[in-house]
């Protein structure tokens, strides 16, 4: 059945994970430096203000609370991410780096493929 | 699924019977439906939304006013009202405590603790476990769930949700007469394990007897609230909430008003109804010992029926006396039951459904990275948590004495308020952040499961992830939504799927295909899929579509805690098969693309050699073969003998270009 699938109704194969760099400490209106206390006070503290279930009685117009929603996503992800204490290092780290040598790029290891045949694709 | 078979019945039934599908319209609902308009003239106030507990056996409702919530009391005066439905032989249905009172003598078509049977199927082991004690006729209906036989009419049959629905309408109308206004919008609570259909089931059921349904809250998250706005304590809190049919627990971090769900767990199918069932089976043993006739009680509907009135009230009296007496006249003909109950004896012969909270206990506190000391404060929450054997068990747990101010059975009614009065603006210092209680995901080449949202994640959230396609030339995606802890999609299950057509066929992986998962506050899932060159979308959106049974979503749980090795084993022996495939593909192309150089005896032995590996491929898939070392032997033999004919063929390819080239200056 997986194979009928795989042809008749191909399915998809995982290839990255999106990882984007901006600023968490900003979104949360935090200095980097802050410590997790802080971090999760902030982010309780702008919940209150932003969240959607809050929003909800304001009367906004539709494309404001679109707005506002996404925003508030946006905020809650740096939350995740920077109360997640790998993460958090090596968002930290990559901070370090940057703020030390500029914008360097960060060293790419990404060379030729050994050959055609090694895919690594699948997940 | 749910919702539509509760519209269907309720159009099959519609010209045939002679009672009412639903109660009588109570006249502040007749006055509403008469007078809509005058709606209007309250726009500007915050818009008033009622909570609704419907519990398992009792259901309460509540309001928030002047920021202070209160429980609405019922006609005969009381704080909750039974979750209990009659139908008589004159027509009439009965909800509440004028049901229960009749329900000695009419027990064939008095409904209780349906929800239970929410959104199972009639072969279900717990349906099956459940007739047993069910005075009433549970039968399978059409599409197999289970479904409640009255005796009136033509044997008319209603599912739990309409049932539910009768109840909801009982509890608007509550508190219609308490406001002296209509109570158009609700906050309805369901058990924190409850699945999207379960969720949606309810929803519908509340939007069928005239409420707007403006959010469905979890059970212990509600309890929370209640418990929150009167302590206004920061700090770590567990709910343990063992009701009349559901067990949840539920972890919270509470922050200056803000109330963040850590983990949540349970079991959708224990609860009160389970000990009364035991403390009934005891009785009949012991009528049965001393029974002189020879009647099978059993089969005696009005005596079982008394028999589970007098366990629930001794169990109950247990909660507060050490010792009790259970007095059954004339239970047949000239026989008696009369004995008297111990607390120790109730607490023995239940002790194995008080251990079966543990194990959620744990894994919640788990989930949510905590140690058990970490806990600042435990509430009690549903009827059962009265027993004083289950709150010393909980107080060992925690090492710590469970909270006892907020009320067992008002709390998750208060909470409910409480979330209406936040949706409404009425409260601006309280926010709930609540999770999905399951993974979500999609199927990946091979049937593998990509978990894109893992359980006890914080709504509202999205997430995006990039996936390419699985063969060359591939116009089409389809996105099959996944529910479920397992690796491979086949032990999860399927909420929903959809497809992304007419993409540019390209080459496999070239293609960049963005998948987003946005579930809002409302708990309302959408899944899109975005081809990024093309801009072509298609999206879909879950919530109450398609759903599975609770008794479905137990499975997964507890299959999930176990998450076996051989799980591990098969989804990594299953990447090994794709990855053998994907050199198919490429060995295949590779012929194509080099055919003009390679001899045909080469071809022919690839050839040969293509086909077999694709046989061992398909037999993996369906389970007939595993055998990791031939998979992996496959891949090393393929590769080195295709990259032989290619390095031969590139050799060819230079020697006829030589040739050319050699004879081109002449």
């Amino acid at each position: 059945m997986l194979q009928s699938c795989l042809y008749k109704h191909p399915t998809v194969v995982r290839i990255t994970t999106r990882c984007i760099t901006e600023n968490h400490y900003k979104n949360l209106d935090l200095d980097p430096t802050a410590d997790l206390k802080q971090i999760k006070k902030s982010f309780k503290r702008l919940s209150m203000k932003l969240h959607p279930d809050i929003l909800l009685s304001q009367e906004l117009p539709q494309d404001m609370l679109r707005k506002k929603k996404n925003h508030y996503l946006q905020i809650k992800k740096s939350y995740e991410l920077l109360m997640d204490p790998e993460k958090k290092a090596s968002y930290d780290r990559n901070i370090a780096v940057r703020t030390a040598a500029g914008a360097r790029k960060a060293a790419s290891t990404n060379s030729q493929r050994g050959n055609f045949f090694h895919y690594t694709r699948v997940r | 699924m749910f919702s539509i078979t509760f519209r269907q019945s309720l159009r099959t039934t519609g010209s045939t019977c002679r009672i009412p599908r639903l109660p009588r319209l109570s006249l502040p609902i007749r006055r509403f439906y008469a007078s809509g308009s005058t709606i209007k003239a309250a726009v500007h106030k915050p818009v008033k939304v009622i909570g609704i507990d419907l519990g398992t056996t009792n259901s309460a409702v509540a309001v928030v006013e002047g920021e202070m919530p209160r429980i609405l009391e019922n006609s005969q005066g009381d704080r909750t009202t039974p979750s209990i439905v009659a139908f008589t032989t004159r027509g009439d249905v009965l909800v509440g405590a004028t049901a229960k009172r009749q329900a000695v003598v009419n027990s064939e078509n008095t409904f209780y603790a349906t929800k239970r049977l929410i959104g199972r199927k009639f072969e279900d082991d717990e349906v099956q476990n459940d007739i047993s004690h069910l005075s009433y006729k549970v039968v399978k209906h059409e599409n197999g769930d289970a479904w409640l036989q009255t005796t009136v009419g033509e044997n008319l049959s209603y599912s739990p949700s309409q049932i539910g629905g009768f109840v909801l309408k009982e509890m608007k109308h509550v508190a219609e007469t308490n406001l002296n206004s209509e109570a158009k919008n609700a906050v309805i609570t369901v058990p924190a394990y409850f699945n999207d259909s379960q969720r949606q089931a309810t929803k519908t059921a509340g939007e069928l007897v005239g409420l707007n349904v403006v959010r469905i809250v979890n059970e212990p998250t509600a309890a929370s609230l209640a418990y929150g706005m009167n302590q206004k304590k920061n700090g770590l809190l567990a709910v343990y909430d063992l009701g009349g049919g559901t067990f949840d627990i539920s972890v919270l971090d509470i922050d200056d008003g803000v109330f963040e769900v850590r983990s949540t767990n349970g079991d959708t199918h224990l609860g009160g109804e389970d000990f009364d069932n035991v403390l009934v089976k005891y009785i009949v043993g012991k009528f049965k010992d001393s029974q002189k006739g020879d009647e099978d009680i059993t089969k005696n509907r009005m005596a079982m029926q008394r028999i589970k009135e007098a366990a629930e009230k001794a169990k109950i009296a247990l909660s507060h006396v050490h010792k009790t007496r259970i007095q059954i006249p004339f239970i047949v003909k000239d026989e008696n039951i009369d004995f008297e109950l111990a607390e120790s004896e109730l607490d023995e012969m239940t002790m194995h459904l008080i251990k079966k909270t543990m194990e959620p206990l744990k894994k919640a506190i788990s989930d949510a990275d905590l140690k058990r000391s970490d806990i600042d404060e435990v509430i009690m929450v549903g009827g059962m948590t009265r027993m004083p054997r289950i709150r010393r068990m909980v107080g060992d747990f925690f090492n710590k004495k469970p909270n006892t101010e907020v009320n067992p059975d008002e709390a998750v009614a208060i909470g409910a308020a409480i979330q209406g009065a936040v949706l409404s603006g009425e409260v601006k210092d309280v926010l709930l952040l609540d999770v999905t209680p399951l993974t979500l995901g999609i199927e990946t080449y091979g049937g593998l499961f990509s978990p894109l949202i893992p359980r006890n994640t914080t709504v509202p959230c999205k997430i995006q992830t990039t996936y390419s396609t699985a063969v060359d030339g591939q116009n089409s995606i389809d996105v099959n939504v996944y529910q479920g802890e397992r690796p491979l999609v086949r032990d999860n299950k399927l909420i929903g799927k959809f497809k992304l057509t007419d993409i540019p066929p390209k080459p496999k992986g070239v293609p960049k295909i963005q998948v987003s998962f946005d579930i809002d506050a409302d708990g309302i899932i959408k899944v899109s899929a975005l081809d990024k060159d093309s801009g072509k979308r298609a999206s879909i959106t879950v919530f109450g579509k398609t759903g599975m049974s609770q008794a479905e979503v137990e499975q997964l749980v507890k299959q999930s805690k176990k998450t076996t090795k051989e799980d591990q084993m098969t989804l990594n022996y299953l990447k090994h098969v794709n990855n053998l495939e994907l050199i198919v593909f490429d060995s295949e192309q590779a012929i194509n693309d080099w055919s003009r150089f390679i001899l045909e005896e080469e071809k022919e032995s690839l050839g040969r050699k293509l086909s077999i590996v694709k046989r061992m491929i398909s037999d993996s898939r369906s389970g007939d073969l595993f055998d990791v070392k031939l998979i992996k032997a496959a891949q090393v033999e393929l590769k080195d003998e295709t990259m032989e004919i290619i390095q031969n063929a590139g050799q060819r390819s230079r020697d006829a270009r030589k040739k050319v080239q050699s004879h081109e200056p002449n």
